[in-house]
């Protein structure tokens, strides 16, 4: 393998070994990177720390030098999602709001990568506040597919998954509420895990809706998104939803044979042509390898999206009332009183999807609406239900990550509805807090890739993982590059 | 279902954010669509809208505290910093109450 080869397409372990080994400098990664980002101006970072990151890459270099060689990560570059906390670092949220607010404090995420090696390289480009599902509602711009520069890369982690598909990065952190790390994983063509639910400190994570929020890798292989995860996971008392359980670590994929769930939202209608033949080949060939696999009659997505966005926009109607102009963030210059600044500040800062949010959360939240608050939560126990039950039986439920490929630019930012519905067959995961991955499987005519969702039961990310592992062992679809 | 201009404007007043009558109108629609596409889940699987909902069935049995221990934060400065407005170290806000000086 080259130098090129390597770091456009080598795993993090195998990075890391050429670092160790003296056969690649950490200054020479990390400037062959930023110099992708410049030159593919997709648009996927909203600031690159480049200063900073060649200062570091000098020192883990002296470091490889003196033989000091120590951490998981020494020299690997990655990003973080612009939601998520570095102190000393702007933080914007991709929104007016926040556009010079500057993190006063580390997220929890950020300083165990760090810990082990990694070198920042700058923050990505998101929807603003993590709203949506293309990077269109970012005030710095959309982001752009790398495989076709007239779709969207997905969203709201778009940034994040573009960078990672376009190679300019080895890895990025993104957050995930209703989807935001695995659609884009899916429209981009990576790997993309949102973890069990509290298995990962949101500590830093600017929250959106806090019983759905959680951070995950997203990485060229599973291999690579189950380092970043063996190292992010765990409990941390500053996020008082993190669970004691067991840290999760690394382990070597071992063949067994799987109990497959197959949901029935394969056979909908509204599923795209060519990621219904590129799964049905997919689980034939899992068929033919001796795992057992069976469809289960029930429509995940139908009942998703409604359910989520009364859940998530009642919380992100508290969690973004604390924009008022007076601690940070945006301010509107011109007011006749205190409540006139916080309308006027909050219609100003917010843009269009964020205030649709917010107001639909309030109304939601308003008492004569209670009841409607009240049965979304019977809804999301049925959902958990299902998938407890599936669970009882099978080891893995499969869903497509998305019933179509990357769509273009401008078709769904106008209709709320239709862009709510990219969620559709992510957010149950959220809802019943189990842990989802998207790994690439196929391509459609167009030359879009295609995403296979693997869910498994609460805090089983190994099963997952193992899975994984076993499709990305027979395929190549997560080393496919785009043109450039 | 039907929702009607002043739901909207009420949401905007208790969320305070500022809409001008287009953005109410536009809004509504949202509200009413997203809104309508919940009941419509609720009819599909048969879930009676007005049967009450055991919450404390739904959330954790254990209640996640943190002991309150006074700690120093030492770069007051930098959360000062954040801000649109600040007077000898205090964040500025318009007059809330009128009168005599």
């Amino acid at each position: 393998m080259t130098e090129n080869e390597l770091l456009l397409n080598g795993t993090i372990g195998q990075i890391l070994s050429a670092v160790k080994g003296g056969n690649i400098t950490v200054e020479g990664t990390v400037r062959f990177f930023i110099e992708r980002i410049k030159k593919n101006n997709l648009n996927t970072f909203i600031e690159i720390y480049e200063e900073e990151a060649v200062k570091k890459a000098r020192e883990a270099d002296r470091k490889v030098a003196a033989g000091d060689v120590r951490g998981a990560f020494f020299g690997i570059p990655f990003a973080l999602k612009d939601n998520i906390a570095v102190k000393g670092h702007k933080l914007t949220c991709a929104s007016n709001m926040l556009r010079d607010y500057t993190a006063t404090y580390n997220s929890t995420v950020y300083e165990k990568i760090e810990a082990e090696g990694g070198i920042l390289i700058g923050r990505t480009n998101m929807d603003e506040f993590a709203m949506g599902s293309s990077t269109e509602t970012s005030f710095y711009g959309s982001t752009l597919n790398p495989w076709d520069r007239n779709r969207v890369p997905g969203g709201s982690s778009g940034g994040s998954a573009a960078a990672v598909a376009a190679r300019e990065v080895v890895f990025a952190l993104g957050s995930d509420t209703g989807g935001s790390i695995r659609q884009p994983a899916a429209f981009c063509g990576v790997t993309g895990l949102k973890p069990t639910y509290g298995r990962v400190s949101r500590y830093g994570l600017v929250a959106f809706a806090s019983s759905l929020d959680q951070i995950g890798p997203i990485c060229r292989s599973a291999e690579d998104a189950e380092r970043v995860f063996s190292v992010i996971n765990g409990f941390d008392k500053k996020d008082t939803t993190s669970k004691e359980v067991e840290k999760y670590d690394f382990t070597d994929y071992s063949p067994k044979k799987f109990k497959v769930a197959v949901s029935n939202d394969l056979n909908d209608t509204n599923l795209n042509p060519d990621i219904k033949l590129s799964l049905s080949n997919l689980l034939n060939d899992i068929k033919r390898d001796g795992h057992n696999v069976e469809g289960v009659d029930f429509d995940f997505s139908k009942y998703s999206v409604p359910v989520y966005q009364i859940l998530s926009c009642s919380e992100a109607s508290s969690n973004l009332a604390r924009y008022d102009g007076i601690r940070y963030g945006y301010r509107t210059e011109k007011y006749d009183s205190l409540f006139d600044m916080y309308k006027k500040t909050r219609g100003e800062g917010f843009g269009e999807e964020v205030k649709r949010r917010i107001l639909f959360g309030t109304y939601i939240l308003m008492a004569k609406n209670s009841a409607l608050y009240a049965s979304s939560f019977k809804v999301a126990r049925l959902i958990r239900d299902k998938l407890k039950g599936t669970f009882e039986k099978y080891d893995i439920l499969i869903t497509p990550t998305t019933f179509n490929p990357a769509f273009k630019f401008g078709e769904k930012i106008d209709d709320p509805i239709q862009m709510h519905h990219s969620d559709a067959l992510t957010s149950i995961c959220n809802l019943s807090g189990n842990p989802g991955i998207s790994i690439p499987a196929g391509f459609s005519r167009e030359g879009l890739p295609i995403g296979l969702q693997i869910i498994t039961k609460r805090f089983d990310e190994k099963t997952m993982f193992q899975f994984a592992k076993y499709l990305q062992s027979k395929s190549n679809w997560h080393r496919a590059l785009p043109e450039e | 279902m039907k929702i009607e201009n002043e739901d909207v404007r009420k949401a905007a007043e208790i969320a305070k954010i500022y809409l001008n009558n287009e953005e109410v109108e536009s809004y509504k629609i949202d509200l009413e669509d997203m809104t309508q596409e919940f009941l419509d889940v609720l009819q599909s699987l048969g879930i009676d809208l007005d049967e009450k909902f055991d919450f404390t069935q739904s959330s954790s049995k254990r209640t996640v505290l943190r002991n309150d221990n006074p700690d120093v934060f030492e770069e007051t400065d930098k959360i000062i910093k954040n801000a649109p407005s600040v007077k000898e170290g205090l964040f500025t806000v318009p007059t809330i109450l009128k009168g005599e000086n």
